[in-house]
């Protein structure tokens, strides 16, 4: 029985994890650099300071790219348990911030009926996380991620 | 949903890794269904009754809730 197939090969895995992991590095050393070059006064590598902004937009965009292909590629044995696991994690996820997003929105209009300000703004801010598509779909793949680690590391050894 | 995967395995001298090639699933997969923390497709339960030449029902028991 031939499944329709929706996701990248498992090479794009590969790839994904590769460019995410170089895009992160590079992007930690630009904040760090940043930060470092602001409380020296001076700063090194003068070009990408000139161009940091469309860098970071550039490592920003590559960082999101590799992301998808690692959320989006199929495993190495593409099987039934790891789409299970693959469709719960999207569920879960959804579901959880869903409940999240009641959860903030009742305790947003609670205090915003007793005028606890700090509490209100604090409480839109998570309502505007909870939110966003990207952060969902990180949490998706590291619900998906550690999902299938546990899975992997319960039948590691054979029973 | 019990099943005696495992029993008809240790019967047969095959390991979980020879029974997940030979269904075409991964060693993880079987070790989740003997362990009852999965439960196969049907094409998977065919195909695992299939290597002990079995039905599905001699290996797969439908517990009463």
């Amino acid at each position: 029985m031939k499944r329709k197939r929706i996701l990248l090969p498992h090479k794009f895995q590969v790839i994904g994890w590769g460019l995410f992991s170089l895009a992160f590095m590079l992007l930690l050393f630009i904040l760090f650099r940043y930060e470092w070059s602001t409380s020296h006064e001076h700063t090194f590598l003068p070009i990408v300071d000139q161009y940091s902004r469309y860098v970071t937009f550039v490592l920003l965009v590559l960082a999101y790219a590799s992301a998808f292909f690692v959320a989006f590629s199929e495993e190495k044995q593409e099987d039934e348990l790891v789409r299970e696991i693959r469709f719960s994690s999207v569920t879960l996820v959804a579901a959880v911030l869903f409940a999240l997003l009641v959860l903030f929105s009742l305790l947003a209009a609670l205090a915003q009926g007793f005028q606890l300000n700090f509490l209100t703004n604090r409480s839109y801010i998570v309502m505007h996380w909870i939110s966003n598509i990207l952060f969902a779909f990180f949490l998706y793949v590291i619900v998906f991620r550690v999902r299938l680690f546990i899975i992997k590391r319960r039948s590691k050894h054979e029973e | 949903m019990k099943n005696n995967i495992r029993v008809e395995r240790a019967i047969k001298k095959i390991t979980q890794q020879d029974l997940a090639d030979l269904c075409g699933v991964s060693r993880q997969t079987i070790n989740a269904i003997e362990t009852e923390r999965f439960v196969p497709s049907t094409v998977l339960a065919l195909k695992i009754a299939r290597v002990f030449s079995k039905t599905v029902n001699d290996l797969f028991i439908l517990e009463n809730d």
